[in-house]
């Protein structure tokens, strides 16, 4: 029984930290309709600037802030400057995301040299939690609980927030929100940002987990992209589906089929791409 | 046309084209440097082994003033980025254009397979350092000198090692790609040979994210030792993940290769990494001189420990240098710069004699090591040495 129970923790663990991954990338790509592929860019300056700050300052929170926020502000600057003039041209946001991304990594590398780090784990978190006889880490109950509020407060101000409302009208149509007097320019930066800062958290709260090493960008980028597939663009309720339902797959899948470990991630994409091809939650388009 | 004019331009012309002739003509082969290709990934994922690669060759040669027997060394250093086409364009490079005399690099496997038939063409010597056994069996050529241990070598007689030290049963989890499924069949014969037991082995895919499933289907009521063959990134996660989990204080912890790596995997495990044996082939901690010179020059010049890979191209340059000085500098007769490479027998700052067995692959002495506190700090610490251990090609082909 108890054996379950860790098997089904892990899984959902495991599926909230791809929830706070996607959750940025699914607003960012299926509201707004830009290609943000330096998006496992932001997880890898996240999570490294989460280790500088952990090492000097042992306190969590000021990594989440200061994690979260320059990757918000590098997400401001990169949509203002960069990505307002390709509006409605994919294939170039993809270049210039991607060229980003590539940056990213280099200053990194200098920066922080290709030693893998992992962001020290916050205090509260050092002892596994008892399960009958089994341990636990109490860090992914942690991630867990993040997970949860923040797909609540995104649910909160898609849903219940005035801005929200906004949000929905000006990628519904954007015409008409314009001419209604939205300010669409204003609030598609509002979104990047805040896809940014979920991002950058995702960063800070996957380094202890995964680290932060090069390389780690694109395959953050991979897992991320099933995940919105999966769940189907724009959707937040998708997104955090999605994340969980792949979270528990590629948990189960590796206990009981070890062969397929490889697979075990991309083949319930195949599954469900062949049966809903808009994914889960998304939009038929 | 003034003919005054245009003669005096046609001799100018001719004395500077005959000039030219007779200066080439002058310069013997032995005045020109000796250039020396270094081919490391020193971008991408593997970026920080293949800095600290380049690094320490760049150490040995200019401890040695950049000259051999009089002539001046050259060092060409080019970035494989671990892919084998770029690999490839590189070697070409360095062998086409710059004309090199002897490659030290490729410590990517799949970068060395992918250029041997290349090398051995063209007929550069190279001193290579990958982790698979082929260029010691199928790949052989005259041109490769391995100098890396590989998989069947250090894992076949530590395994029994570890049987000796009353390790009767074991459970093995390796990444899904060829170097650990070699390392697993050398580990299994031996261990089974000495009278252990695998119990279990488990297969998590290279770059694994999350271990929670396999640490959760460990049979740890069943085994007396856990062995490890993962390495980079992923070695730092299982052991910061086994901890998590509370598994780590339940069974003893072994690992091969690069598996606990000063300055690169040991840092980031902080505390996890108390207790953890590993084999392979230097320790910074050992205290003969030559080695506490080296470590010591190495922590000055570039701020950290040298890990196994930096010491490894440090002895792809010591044995290239030793064959260089050897024929007193005269690389262009290949036959006996060749020859020279095959006999070199020098001592490494391990202590151990460095030659090269008649498959081309170095012989070793292996360290058996475990991670204790000093000083505040965690470090590896030999606690046995197994000394010149061959690739076993005969028991493996």
């Amino acid at each position: 029984m108890e054996t379950w129970i860790i098997h089904i923790l892990n899984g959902v663990s495991f599926g909230m930290l791809l929830f706070l991954l996607a959750s940025g990338l699914t607003l960012i790509f299926g509201l707004m309709n830009i290609v943000n592929l330096s998006h496992g860019g932001y997880y890898l300056l996240g999570a490294y600037i989460a280790c500088t700050v952990m090492t000097k300052t042992h306190n969590f929170l000021l990594a989440i802030l200061s994690g979260g926020l320059s990757i918000a502000a590098l997400g401001l600057f990169m949509e203002r400057f960069f990505l307002n003039r390709l509006h409605k041209k994919p294939l170039a946001q993809v270049l210039l995301t991607i060229g980003f991304t590539l940056v990213f990594a280099d200053a990194s590398l200098i920066i922080w040299g290709g030693v893998p780090y992992f962001v020290e784990k916050p205090a509260f978190c050092l002892r596994p939690i008892m399960i009958g006889k089994s341990g636990f880490p109490s860090y992914r109950l942690f991630v867990i609980g993040i997970g949860t509020v923040v797909g609540l407060l995104l649910w909160l101000f898609q849903e219940r927030t005035r801005v929200g409302t906004r949000v929905r009208a000006a990628v519904n149509d954007e015409e008409i929100a314009r001419a209604l007097g939205i300010n669409v320019r204003f609030l598609f930066t509002v979104i990047f940002t805040l896809g940014a800062f979920l991002a950058g958290l995702s960063g800070v709260m996957g380094g202890p987990f995964y680290g932060a090493y090069p390389g780690a960008d694109f395959e953050i980028l991979l897992l991320t992209v099933v995940v919105i597939i999966v769940g189907g663009l724009g959707s937040l309720r998708g997104a955090l589906v999605g994340s969980l339902l792949i979270g528990l797959i590629d948990n189960f899948g590796k206990v009981f089929f070890p062969q397929m470990a490889m697979f075990t991630i991309y083949l319930p994409m195949v599954i469900i791409l062949a049966w809903k091809p808009s994914g889960l939650f998304g939009a038929e388009n | 046309m003034n003919f005054g004019r245009v003669f005096c331009i046609a001799a100018a012309v001719l004395v500077l084209v005959t000039a030219m002739l007779a200066l080439s003509g002058a310069q013997t082969p032995s005045k020109e440097p000796i250039k020396i290709g270094v081919l490391y990934p020193t971008t991408g994922s593997s970026a920080f082994q293949g800095i600290s690669e380049t690094n320490a060759t760049k150490m040995f040669y200019e401890e040695k003033r950049m000259q051999v027997a009089g002539r001046k060394i050259v060092l060409i250093s080019e970035d494989t980025e671990a892919k084998t086409d770029v690999g490839m364009t590189k070697t070409k490079k360095v062998v086409e254009l710059d004309k090199v005399s002897v490659i030290n690099g490729y410590q990517n496997t799949a970068v060395g397979y992918a250029i041997r038939d290349y090398l051995n063409q063209v007929g550069v010597p190279a001193l290579v350092s990958p982790s698979g056994g082929g260029f010691t069996r199928k790949l052989f050529s005259p041109y490769i000198f391995r100098v890396s241990p590989a998989t069947f070598q250090y894992t076949y007689e530590p395994s029994k090692w570890l049987f000796k030290k009353g390790y009767k049963r074991a459970i093995f989890v390796g990444a899904d790609f060829a170097a650990p499924r070699e390392c697993f069949r050398g580990f299994k014969r031996g261990f089974e040979e000495a009278g252990g037991k695998i119990v279990q082995d488990l297969w998590p895919p290279l770059g694994c994210s999350d271990y929670g499933p396999y640490i959760s289907a460990l049979k740890t009521g069943e085994a007396d030792v856990l062995v490890l063959t993962v390495w980079g990134a992923d070695s730092i996660r299982i052991i910061n993940q086994l901890a998590d989990y509370g598994m780590k204080s339940r069974l003893p912890i072994f690992g091969v290769a690069s598996f606990c790596d000063e300055g690169v995997t040991i840092p980031p495990m902080g505390a996890n990494a108390e207790g953890l044996m590993s084999c392979y082939i230097s320790c910074p901690s050992t205290p003969n001189p030559e080695n506490q010179r080296f470590v010591s020059e190495y922590k000055k010049r570039f701020n950290t420990l040298p890990g196994h890979l930096a010491y490894l191209a440090y002895i792809a340059a010591q044995a290239t240098y030793e064959a260089m000085d050897k024929v007193k500098g005269n690389v262009e007769d290949k036959e006996k710069f060749l020859d020279a490479l095959r006999k070199v027998n020098f001592t490494t700052p391990m202590g151990a004699k460095g030659y090269f067995d008649e498959k081309q692959g170095m012989v070793y002495d292996l360290l058996l090591m475990q991670v204790k506190k000093a000083d505040g700090e965690y470090h590896n610490f030999e606690i046995d040495r197994l000394k010149g251990i061959k690739d076993p090609v005969n028991i493996f082909p």
